[in-house]
C-alpha cells in the first residue's frame, strides 16, 4: 500500500496495512544523514522517504545552521512561505531570528495600544498572494509525490500571528481595553488565510492542517469564551473553500487544548494533531470520547523520548501510543510537534521503525473489551 | 481590611486596570502608606496566582493581572523616588543564552515582585558569565533560568556549571522553567527545582526562603 492510500485510509477510518505517519523535519543531522547532498526540494523530500513518514504539510526546506537576524517589511512568522503576506508600511519593519528553524520575531514596531490603531500593516493584493502561494504549494507538492511522500496544505494562522506580532503584555491588553482594534488586527491575518485555502481548494490535497497555537502544557492560554467569539468565528470562514470541495482538515496547536475539541468538531474539523503527552494529553481517553469523529495525530513526546530517552523508551512510547489510538483505524503517529534540531536521529529513527513492526493492522489495542 | 486596600485589591483581581490605577492615585494622594497598596497588590496576586492553578483564570488573566500590577508600580515610582520595602528574598532571572523568549519569565518576575521579592532582571540570551556577574554583585539567593527552546536547554547545565566553577553554586538554589522541560531533564542538569507554572515557581521560592531564614 503506498502512503497515500494509507493515509486517506486513515482519515476515512478504515483500516490500511500499518499505521500512517506524519511528521515535519527540523533536523539538520537527520535531513543530511539520510537525504544526502544537494538541493533542499532533493535532499528533503528523500529523507522523509526514507524514514518512513507518509505525509507531512510543510514546504521543504533546509534549517538554518547558524543564527541569523533579518529584517523585513513583511510578516507572516507561521506562513509556510517563510516571510508572511501582510507589509508593514516604512520605514517600520520587523527583526525576526531564524533561529531552531522557526523565526520568531525579535522587534516588533508594534509597542502600544496607540500603534495598534495607527500603524498600517495590510495585506499584499489578492492576485500576489495568490501567485507566490500556489507556486510554493506546486512545487512542495511535486517534490514530495516524487518520493511518494503525501504533500497537504498548511493555512495561516490567526491567533498565533497576532500575539506575536504584539508580544504577550501588548495582545492582552489589547484584548481588554482595544478589542475593536484587535478585531481589525485579526481580520487581515483571516483574509489572507481564506486566500490561501481558495487556493489549496484547487489543488487536489486529500487533506489541509489549520495550525494556530492556542494552548501550552497548562491548558488553553486564553479562556475559552475569547476563542468561541473572536477566533472560531473566523476559522470557521477560512476552512469553507475546502470543506466544500470534500477536503479534510487537519487542526494543530501544541499544548493541552482538549476542553475545545467540541468547538473543533462543531467548525468541521476532521482531525487533530500535536495531543502532547507533556501538556498532560491522555491520547487514550481522546480516543475513548472522540475516536470516532477525529483522526487523532502526533502524540510522541519531544522534550524526553526524542531527545533524551535511551531507545528503549521511544519504542515503549509508540507501542503504548499504537495501543491507545489505533484501533479502528482514524490515528496518525509522528512526534507531537515537530522532529526538533534537539532530537536524536537514533531515537526518531526508532519510533518509525517500532511504527513499522508494530504498527500493522488488523490492531486490537486497548479497544473496549479487549483485555477482558 | 480598610476600604481602598480592598477596592485596590478587587480591581486588580477582576482585572479593571482603569479602577485599580484610579485607586491607587487617589490611596497616595490621601497619604495612605505605601506599606498598604504593596499588600493590596501582594493579596490580590496572591488571589490571582490561586485562581490561576485552580483553572478559574488562564494565562492572559494571570498576564493581565500582572500588566496592572506594573502600571501600578509606575505610579508609586513616580510618587517616592526609594518606595520602602523590605524585600523577602533577592533573585536573578534570565532567559538562557540563545533563548529570546520571555513571557513566561516576566510572569514569574511580575509574582515575585507582587509577593515582595526583589527581582534583578538580566533579560533574555543570557550568558553564563553574567548571571554568575550578577549573583555576586547583589548577592541573591535564587536564580530563576527559563528556556523555552530545547536547542538552548544546555545552556541551563552550563549556567550551573558556571556557578560551580565561581564557587558560589552552594550559596544559591536554582529554578528553571520554559516550555522545553520537564522535571527528570531539570534535574538532570543539575537544578534544584523546576517550576512547571509560574505559580509553581514562586510556591518554591517562597518554601526557600523560609528554610534559608
Amino acid at each position: 500500500m503506498d502512503s497515500y492510500e494509507r493515509f486517506v485510509r486513515a482519515l476515512d477510518f478504515e483500516e490500511p496495512d500499518r499505521v500512517p505517519t506524519w511528521d515535519i523535519i527540523e533536523n539538520i543531522d537527520l535531513i543530511r544523514r539520510l537525504g544526502g547532498v544537494g538541493s533542499a526540494e532533493e535532499v528533503v523530500p528523500r529523507a522523509y522517504r526514507k524514514l518512513g513518514i507518509d505525509a507531512t504539510r510543510w514546504p521543504p526546506f533546509l534549517p538554518p545552521i547558524e543564527d541569523k537576524y533579518v529584517e523585513r517589511y513583511r510578516y507572516g512568522m507561521q506562513d509556510p512561505n517563510g516571510q508572511g503576506y501582510l507589509i508593514c508600511e516604512k520605514p517600520l519593519k520587523f527583526k525576526i531570528s531564524a533561529r531552531e528553524c522557526t523565526e520568531w520575531l525579535v522587534d516588533s514596531p508594534f509597542k502600544t495600544i496607540e500603534d495598534i490603531y495607527e500603524i498600517k500593516l495590510e495585506p499584499m493584493p489578492k492576485d500576489q498572494i495568490v501567485e507566490e502561494y500556489y507556486t510554493l504549494m506546486e512545487k512542495s507538492k511535486k517534490v514530495y509525490e516524487k518520493e511518494g511522500v503525501v504533500f497537504c496544505g498548511c493555512l495561516a494562522c490567526i491567533f498565533d500571528d497576532c500575539f506575536r506580532l504584539l508580544g504577550w503584555p501588548l495582545f492582552i491588553r489589547a484584548v481588554y481595553i482595544a478589542r475593536d482594534a484587535l478585531r481589525r488586527l485579526m481580520d487581515k491575518f483571516t483574509y489572507v488565510s481564506v486566500i490561501m485555502a481558495e487556493v489549496l481548494a484547487e489543488m487536489n490535497m486529500p487533506a489541509v492542517m489549520y495550525g494556530d497555537d492556542i494552548a501550552y502544557k497548562k491548558g488553553l492560554m486564553m479562556p475559552p469564551q475569547f476563542f468561541q467569539e473572536e477566533l472560531w468565528p473566523r476559522v470557521k470562514r477560512v476552512i469553507e473553500p475546502l470543506k466544500k470541495k470534500g477536503i479534510k482538515l487537519l487542526f494543530h496547536s501544541d499544548g493541552n487544548y482538549t476542553s475545545v475539541i467540541p468547538d473543533l468538531i462543531n467548525i468541521g474539523f476532521d482531525g487533530i494533531h500535536s495531543l502532547e503527552p507533556n501538556a498532560g494529553v491522555d491520547i487514550g481517553r481522546i480516543k475513548e470520547q472522540y475516536g470516532d469523529k477525529l483522526v487523532l495525530m502526533g502524540n510522541i513526546d519531544v522534550t524526553y523520548v526524542l531527545s533524551h530517552a535511551p531507545e528503549y523508551i521511544v519504542e515503549q512510547s509508540v507501542k503504548e501510543c499504537i495501543d491507545k489510538a489505533a484501533y479502528g483505524s482514524g490515528f496518525v503517529l509522528g512526534s507531537c510537534t515537530e522532529i526538533l534540531p534537539s532530537s536524536k536521529p537514533e531515537n526518531v529513527i526508532r519510533m518509525f521503525e517500532t511504527n513499522k513492526r508494530y504498527g500493522r493492522y488488523p490492531i486490537i489495542g486497548n479497544r473496549e473489551g479487549s483485555k477482558q | 481590611m480598610p476600604h481602598k486596600i480592598y477596592d485596590l485589591k478587587e480591581a486588580i483581581l477582576n482585572l479593571r486596570i482603569n479602577d485599580a490605577l484610579k485607586i491607587c492615585e487617589e490611596m497616595l494622594m490621601s497619604e495612605t502608606d505605601v506599606k498598604d497598596v504593596f499588600d493590596a497588590i501582594s493579596q490580590a496576586m496572591d488571589e490571582v496566582g490561586m485562581k490561576y492553578e485552580s483553572g478559574e483564570y488562564f494565562l492572559s488573566e494571570l498576564i493581565m493581572a500582572g500588566e496592572i500590577v506594573k502600571e501600578v508600580l509606575k505610579i508609586i515610582e513616580s510618587r517616592f523616588k526609594k518606595p520602602k520595602r523590605e524585600p523577602v528574598g533577592k533573585v536573578i532571572l534570565a532567559t538562557v543564552r540563545g533563548d529570546l523568549h520571555d513571557i513566561g519569565k516576566n510572569i514569574v518576575g511580575i509574582l515575585l515582585q507582587s509577593a515582595g521579592f526583589e527581582v534583578i532582571d538580566l533579560g533574555i540570551d543570557v550568558p553564563p558569565e553574567k548571571i554568575v556577574e550578577a549573583v555576586k554583585k547583589y548577592d541573591a539567593k535564587i536564580v530563576g533560568l527559563s528556556a523555552l527552546l530545547t536547542t538552548t536547554l544546555p545552556e541551563i547545565k552550563n549556567t550551573i556549571l558556571e556557578l560551580e566553577k565561581a564557587g558560589i553554586r552552594k550559596n544559591v538554589k536554582v529554578i528553571v522553567g520554559g516550555a522545553a522541560l520537564n522535571e527528570i531533564v531539570a534535574r538532570e542538569y543539575g537544578a534544584d527545582g523546576y517550576g512547571k507554572t509560574a505559580v509553581d515557581g514562586l510556591k518554591i521560592c517562597r518554601n526557600w526562603i523560609k528554610e534559608m531564614s
